[in-house]
């Protein structure tokens, strides 16, 4: 619970300590991508507190490299 | 981005702790355990190995034109196509962040400070990081000057009073095991850090004068590679081939084994100064790239603003990358080399394909 | 300059950062918490559990300049399931957080010794407080609690006084060896070698010793010293060296740098005082068939002379020379014998030096040395040279 208080806390620093440069500087497609990736990572974050069992994508890469060594 | 450049000489220096850093921890002990006594010819023959590699990568880097990779490969292969390898290049550097992330803390963790909990170690180191990459890569390339003398200067120290502990019959039989062993385990230091060095194909282009690059590149690397011998030669030397596979940090214990004169012992956290500093650069070169390679992706203005949501990213990716060491363990013996060769050789190669028929058919 | 442009936001934030994380530690503990650990024992209670003794200084009387009649150290034994299990036991017995850095010796008792240490040694490899610079010794004859509970004379730590004896033992007598964790680990790993392992002795009577009345006499009942090496099979413990053979093995392996050589000569004794040695030792294959070859130097002085014999002359310094190499290769040659014989089991690392000369036919030997080593041929040489007299130049003698 605590832990993604802290997390949300951490997420609006994040973004008001960038928003307003980004916002003086117009520039549009940088302040999207950003606040994509933020809210993208904070959801991350968030799961990853709450202990939702996230994919890892190191079981992927053993994966296929393992399809591929033939075992 | 902001026109920052390096001069060859902070580039060397670069390669030099990117090469030692988290290396330093993590490979002398496989090594020592698949190539026992001779642990330390594997390291010697993946450092050559990687040279040629390095001459590859500076070959590519020269029909780059001045362009990062990720520019380049979208150049070569177009917007579509391009993005589709880069997608696959730059989630291999942001795994190979949060892993050396991870292995910081792991070390903190298993040797240092056992009762923080992981999370807090890797976000501390992380701020650190993350404002380095924020200051940009002049300030990356002169901080590198600094403390290069420290590291050298601990480098040696440790190395000079480990040398009465010497037991040089750890060494023998030369070859004992035959010249296998000494093959297969040359790919693990091929993997970690010689193919990493791809991601210097994103700084190199920021890197003043044509000329010295390559020297730069190759010396650094041969620096680097020395200084992973003789640790790997100090492991085997000092503890022998059964202790050094056995500890999960072997060169950690090896600093505890220094004693001078009975008085000056315990020095080992002074002497871990070594890998906290090497491990810093590897990752602060690592997350720079990653984000400027980000944003070169989505053809943003600035890195800057990508930072901090990324790192909150890979903090949890290097939680989840691995839930206990033995998965890690598994996974750096088995998938990491073909990962790394898939990334690091492959992937630059075709792009390097294009870039020659382009350069065919323009000139 | 970067920062700067950031304004007022960004600056109260990284201070406010730098506030909570800069403060300290996690879960820091105050040097007035802790107990600082420096000897521990291990041996196993009747019940099987494992008992576990721990000697904890106690620092008010460590550093205090008027000394009151508190005991420097105390001793807690605990018991558990496992080592680990005991240990954390101790919190209910002692106030204090244990702090293991300084962690001198380790005690091993006889019983657990006999049944196998490996397992017993984990915990103390693996756990990050530990450094690897502690000594393992086995108490012969006595259980590790009355062992940990003596108090010394003259060093107040009971676990100092033990380990500068076993450096001095080892450096000025020869006859046992301290063995550090990481060398016994690395030995009971090892197939071409066998460890050994440094026995601790409590003299005088067994109620004294855990008293402070036993340090408030001149020469206190009971104390305790360094007995000779015990010979381990693996991880067990099979028997003990005597004094001859103990020193033996010190010679063969080059460990003595200062001792004393004592051989009969006409009507009297001879003392050699032993200054340096190097040993080398070589395996010989001959028709496929290993021997191993030791050479040593010993360099010394004449140090006791009471028997007449001219030192003017100038063979009388080689005399003593041969006879002092006959003798160091008795003791070389009984030491050999005890463990070839009665215990059958290469101490020596002569497996070890035919694995480095020759690896393709140690692969065939590897799985039994043992049976292969009681039949192995032992060429020793031993060379001995005397270079000075020491202050007289002539045995003293009562007609002038």
């Amino acid at each position: 619970m605590w832990s993604m208080l802290a997390i949300l806390i951490i997420a609006a620093v994040i973004f008001f300590m960038e928003f307003p440069l980004l916002k003086k500087k117009k520039k549009k497609k940088d302040l999207w991508f950003f606040s994509i990736l933020l809210v993208f990572f904070t959801a991350v974050s968030v799961l990853e507190a709450s202990e939702f069992p996230l994919p890892n994508p190191l079981d992927y890469i053993q994966g296929f490299y393992q399809f591929f060594s033939g075992s | 981005m902001d026109n920052q450049t390096i001069t060859p000489r902070q580039f060397m220096f670069l390669v030099i702790l990117f090469t030692v850093g988290s290396s330093i921890l993590i490979v002398p002990g496989p090594l020592a355990a698949q190539a026992k006594q001779d642990a330390w010819l594997s390291i010697i023959l993946s450092i050559l190995i990687g040279l040629l590699l390095i001459l590859f990568y500076d070959h590519m880097t020269k029909l780059m034109e001045g362009k990062t990779f990720v520019q380049a490969t979208i150049m070569v292969f177009g917007n579509w196509f391009g993005r589709f390898l880069l997608f696959f290049y730059l989630s291999f550097l942001f795994i190979l962040a949060a892993l050396v992330l991870r292995n910081i803390g792991d070390f903190m963790t298993t040797e240092i400070i056992p009762e923080t909990p992981l999370q807090f170690t890797h976000i501390l180191f992380l701020i650190v990081v993350i404002w380095g990459a924020y200051l940009g890569l002049e300030v990356m390339g002169r901080s590198a000057e600094i403390f290069m003398p420290w590291v050298f200067l601990l480098l040696i120290f440790f190395t000079i009073t480990l040398v009465p502990q010497i037991k040089i019959e750890n060494l023998q039989p030369f070859l004992g095991e035959g010249v296998m062993p000494v093959l297969s385990t040359s790919t693990l230091a091929l993997g970690t850090p010689l193919l990493e060095m791809v991601v210097f194909l994103m700084i190199l282009p920021y890197v003043k004068d044509a000329q010295p690059k390559r020297k730069a590149w190759v010396l650094g690397v041969l620096i680097g590679g020395f200084i992973l011998t003789v640790i790997t030669l100090l492991c085997l030397l000092v503890l022998g081939s059964d202790l050094a596979a056995l500890n999960t940090f072997p060169s950690y214990r090896l600093a505890q084994k220094i004693n001078i004169a009975g008085f000056l012992e315990g020095l080992e956290v002074v002497i871990g100064i070594i890998w906290m500093l090497t491990i810093f650069f590897k990752m602060v070169v690592l997350y720079y790239c990653v984000t400027v390679g980000i944003a070169q992706f989505l053809t943003m203005d600035d890195h800057r603003p990508l930072l901090l949501p990324l790192g909150m990213g890979i903090i949890v990716l290097s939680i989840i990358a691995y839930p206990d060491v033995a998965y890690f363990e598994t996974f750096v013996a088995t998938t990491w080399f073909p990962y790394a060769l898939t990334h690091g050789f492959l992937l630059p190669a075709l792009v390097w394909i294009g870039l020659l028929i382009k350069k065919k058919r323009s000139g | 300059m970067i920062v700067m442009k950031r304004g007022i936001f960004f600056k109260v934030s990284a201070a406010a950062l730098c506030l909570l994380l800069l403060t300290g530690c996690w879960n820091s503990k105050d040097l007035d918490k802790l107990g600082i650990v420096v000897a521990m024992g291990i041996d196993k209670t009747d019940d099987d559990q494992y008992l576990l003794v721990t000697q904890v200084i106690n620092p008010s009387e460590i550093a205090t300049e008027a000394p009151t009649t508190r005991p420097p150290v105390s001793t807690y034994s605990t018991t558990g399931e496992t080592i680990f299990e005991a240990f954390r036991k101790l919190a209910s017995e002692s106030s204090r957080d244990m702090y293991l850095a300084q962690l001198r010796l380790l005690v091993i008792g006889e019983d657990l010794a006999e049944e196998g240490m490996m397992s017993s040694l984990d915990l103390f490899y693996r756990d990050h407080q530990f450094r690897t610079a502690f000594y393992v010794a086995v108490a012969r004859d006595t259980d590790v609690n009355t062992l940990l509970s003596i108090l010394t004379p003259y060093e107040k730590i009971p676990a100092n006084k033990l380990m500068s004896a076993i450096e001095a033992v080892e450096q000025s007598h020869g006859s046992s060896k301290g063995v550090r964790i990481d060398e016994l680990i690395s030995q009971i790993r090892n197939k071409g070698q066998n460890p050994v392992i440094t026995g601790l002795l409590k003299e005088g009577p067994s109620d004294t010793g855990n008293n402070i009345t036993n340090i408030e006499n001149i020469d206190a009942p009971s104390n305790l010293t360094i007995d000779h090496l015990g010979v381990l099979k693996d991880d067990r413990l099979v028997g003990w060296l005597d004094d001859e053979a103990s020193r033996g093995y010190n010679y063969i392996l080059g460990n003595v740098k200062s001792s004393v050589v004592t051989h009969p000569c006409t009507d009297g004794t001879a003392s050699i005082e032993i200054l340096r040695t190097q040993s080398n030792m070589d395996a010989v294959f001959k028709g496929g068939e290993p021997s191993i070859a030791i050479e040593l130097d010993v360099e010394g002085n004449v140090g006791e002379l009471d028997c007449p014999i001219d030192l003017g002359e100038a063979d009388s310094l080689k005399d003593l020379n041969k006879e002092t190499e006959k003798e160091i290769k008795r003791l070389m040659e009984t030491s050999i014998q005890i463990s070839q014989d009665d215990y059958g089991i290469d101490i020596f690392g002569f497996g070890s030096v035919i694995h480095r000369k020759n690896p393709k036919y140690w692969k065939t030997v590897e799985d039994d040395w043992d049976t292969h080593f009681k039949e192995l041929d032992v060429d020793i040489q031993v060379k001995a040279e005397l270079r000075r007299k020491g202050n007289s130049t002539q045995p003293i003698k009562k007609e002038g």
